[in-house]
């Protein structure tokens, strides 16, 4: 005879890889395995097994996050309809009676649950959202997800009730929060390059070296001090703010306020130009002040963020751009740059951005691959660790 | 296996007096929404930290202690730890700190065995909470609060600690007369509670250890409740002053819900109950001529809340922290 473990084992599974799916969608890494076997474990023990509402409840909070809430990919309305579609089993009286219960004392802990494995031919249960990203993928679009952004204070009820109603809203705004890097993972990455700067005036108390002075000698006559140091990152970001990039600004923007907020002790700052960065640079996006271009360049050696769509988005080559381009790049030869396009890699091809891309490290934003901030970092490192 | 620990929200409906630290310290009643009654049990079923979120002054921070009045009564502040994080809190405060101060007075002054690192160890909330955690029943109530505060990498600092529940102090590793030193260890799992105000978003790595509840603002029906514990010490009262303060409430929480991006911070359960007690107050003052002027002023003021006019809000310093609420609703202002 099936146990009611083995019956709603499979549903489980298939409703945790939807979830899992969903939240890889939207940017997080909170859904894992031992979230799935935690839940096993825990309809062992006898909980989850009374009613629909319990069961809801374990996986409402085994899998929702913080970060789900009012978030347009998965949120607890489209856990609830991913659930009712999912695990449509029957609960009675008779369930709850033969399900797993809580162990007597003394006895072991139940065994560890191994997932179950899905013929290849079944697939995974693909939540609706797959055409609607199939489609965004085609318009160029694939790293992001085009997400109604709710309004402040927005009841949840009031949100879209389905993943695909979510998707199919037809707006067009893209918030930070809709890229694949999350701004904490943003504020980790900018953060990783930080590095102790001694002070030269400044000098602290070295306590282990007087005690260890006073063990040596028998006695106390001095504090033993040694320079203080702080820490410090050295983040210049060079933001493109032409037409072309006016979808990213907010992620833009978003990375700016990181590094000028977040990041203490930041000696760099935040510049904007359009398409090409030539004579000045400005100081805010709506232009009211700038830098000279020559003073920029002759400053202190710098890691620089050169944020731009490299003219992908026009998706031909411009040739005007392409050696202006370089001739920037040759300017920022003294400082260590890296390029990140918020256009997807297969957009480049055939634009200007694939040749400015021989020029410059160019990375993109990608779905999937969120970890090439990861590898604007080790760029950076390398020149740190030449430094030194 | 052990029955899991059970909380119920039953213990906290009236107000109590507790010793703490030999003064006494009152309780107020603290009445949960059932799903975050479950949200607690399950957090102790599964021996997982709960992360609660909510508006500032929606009872996060209070849960904790009423969860350990619950299982330990008046003896809760003996399994009761708290750990108010700040801007400047670092992972290994709420451990331990060794006051190497101490010892180097011990060495300058040779008052002390300068190599009996014990002394020189304060534990921190997290590491008391590990070390009292003696027995199953006698778990600890370990409340980190507002841990968004904190620097962006502290929650991942405690990762280690919260899952292994032990960590080592190196300064004791240096005492090789003792077995197992430097090395403090939880038997027994705390009862783990973290509140939030969401300034900070938390590591996905520290998040999918926890579980997560956010508190909703309460309904009518539980602020009633609230109050007639706190104030009437009955079940539920029927004094017109509690329907008019309650509808008064309600109404501007939903004006200012709907024009939160011009008026901003909504007003919050704890503001309700401060207000409600300075209404309760001076509502309970003899006749308005036998007192002095400035009561009787206040005794007027709370006779506007009868005409339930959101221009005529008694006290309104208490509801109202920004100008912008205070020009939407206060008919004085601007004059």
């Amino acid at each position: 005879m099936k146990t009611p473990a083995a019956d709603i084992q499979l549903p489980l599974y298939r409703l945790f890889a939807a979830v899992r799916q969903l939240d890889r969608q939207a940017g997080h890494q909170t859904v894992d395995m031992p979230s799935y076997f935690l839940l096993l474990e825990t309809l062992q023990q006898g909980y989850g097994f009374n009613s629909q509402d319990e069961l809801l409840l374990l996986c409402e909070k085994l899998w929702l996050k913080p970060h789900h809430r009012n978030n347009p990919v998965l949120n607890r309305e489209v856990l609830h309809r991913l659930f009712r579609e999912t695990v449509d089993i029957p609960f009675h009286p008779d369930t709850a009676a033969t399900a797993p219960t809580a162990a007597a004392p003394g006895t072991p802990p139940p065994p560890t649950y191994t997932p179950p494995t899905l013929p290849p031919s079944q697939e995974l249960p693909v939540p609706p959202s797959r055409q609607d990203m199939e489609i965004s993928r085609k318009s160029g679009f694939f790293s992001l997800h085009i997400g109604k952004a709710p309004a402040r204070g927005t009841p949840e009820s009031q949100l879209a009730t389905t993943l695909e109603d979510v998707l199919n809203a037809p707006s067009w705004l893209l918030k930070s929060t809709c890229f694949p890097v999350a701004p904490r993972r943003m504020e980790q990455h900018f953060r990783s390059l930080r590095f102790n700067e001694k002070s030269d005036a400044r000098q602290e108390i070295d306590m282990d070296a007087t005690i260890a002075h006073i063990a040596r000698n028998g006695y106390f006559d001095h504090f033993a001090m040694k320079r203080s140091s702080r820490q410090t990152t050295r983040w210049t970001l060079l933001i493109d703010n032409s037409d072309s990039m006016a979808a990213f600004s907010a992620f833009g923007e978003e990375m700016a306020h990181i590094i000028r907020e977040r990041i203490p002790g930041n000696k760099g700052t935040t510049l904007y130009f359009r398409n090409v960065a030539a004579e000045q640079l400005y100081t805010h996006r709506q232009q009211p002040g700038f830098m000279p271009w020559d003073r920029f360049i002759r400053a202190p050696a710098k890691n620089i963020l050169l944020f731009s769509d490299a003219g992908a988005a026009r998706g031909f080559y411009n040739e005007d751009r392409i050696i202006n381009t370089v001739q920037m790049l040759e300017d920022l030869k003294p400082h260590k740059v890296a390029w990140l396009n918020p256009m997807p890699k297969h957009r480049w091809d055939g634009s200007s951005a694939e040749m400015i891309a021989q020029f410059c490290p160019m990375f993109e934003i990608a779905e999937g691959s969120p970890d090439e901030m990861a590898h604007v970092i080790s760029l950076f490192k390398s020149k740190i660790a030449r430094n030194a | 296996m052990h029955t899991p620990l059970r909380y119920t929200g039953e213990s906290l409906k009236q107000t109590q007096t507790v010793a703490r630290n030999g003064i006494a310290q009152q309780l107020h009643p603290y009445i949960p929404a059932p799903d975050l009654v479950q949200a607690v049990n399950l957090a102790m079923l599964l021996e997982r930290p709960l992360v609660l979120m909510g508006e500032p002054g929606c009872g996060k921070s209070l849960l904790a202690k009423a969860v350990a009045h619950e299982l330990y009564g008046n003896d809760l502040f003996q399994h009761y730890e708290e750990w108010p994080v700040k801007s400047t809190s670092r992972a290994r405060d709420g451990l331990y700190e060794f006051d190497q101060v101490h010892r180097l007075r011990d060495a300058t002054a040779s008052s002390g065995d300068v190599t009996d690192m014990e002394r020189y160890i304060h534990f921190g909330p997290l590491g008391k909470a590990f070390k009292s955690s003696t027995a199953h029943n006698k778990r600890c109530v370990l409340l980190i609060d507002e841990i968004d505060k904190a620097d962006i990498d502290f929650p991942n600092d405690l990762l280690n600690e919260l899952e292994r529940m032990e960590f080592d102090i190196p300064e004791m590793k240096l005492d090789a007369t003792q077995a197992n030193a430097g090395t403090v260890r939880a038997h027994f799992r705390p009862v783990v509670i973290i509140t939030s105000n969401s300034e900070k978003d938390l590591p996905d790595a520290f998040l999918r250890r926890c579980l997560f509840h956010y508190i909703e603002p309460l309904d009518e029906g539980t602020l009633r409740e609230i109050v007639s514990a706190r104030y009437y010490n009955e079940a539920t009262t029927t004094d017109p002053l509690l329907d008019d303060a309650l509808h008064m409430f309600l109404q501007l929480r939903k004006t200012i819900q709907a024009e939160v991006l011009s008026i901003g911070k909504n007003i919050s359960t704890s503001e309700f109950l401060d207000w409600f007690s300075a209404l309760k107050h001076f509502s309970d003052q003899e006749s308005p001529g036998s007192e002095a002027p400035h009561v009787q002023r206040m005794v007027v003021e709370v006779e506007k809340l009868k005409a339930r006019d959101m221009r005529q809000v008694p006290f309104h310093h208490i509801l109202f922290k920004n100008i912008h609420s205070v020009l939407r609703f206060h008919e004085n202002a601007g004059r």
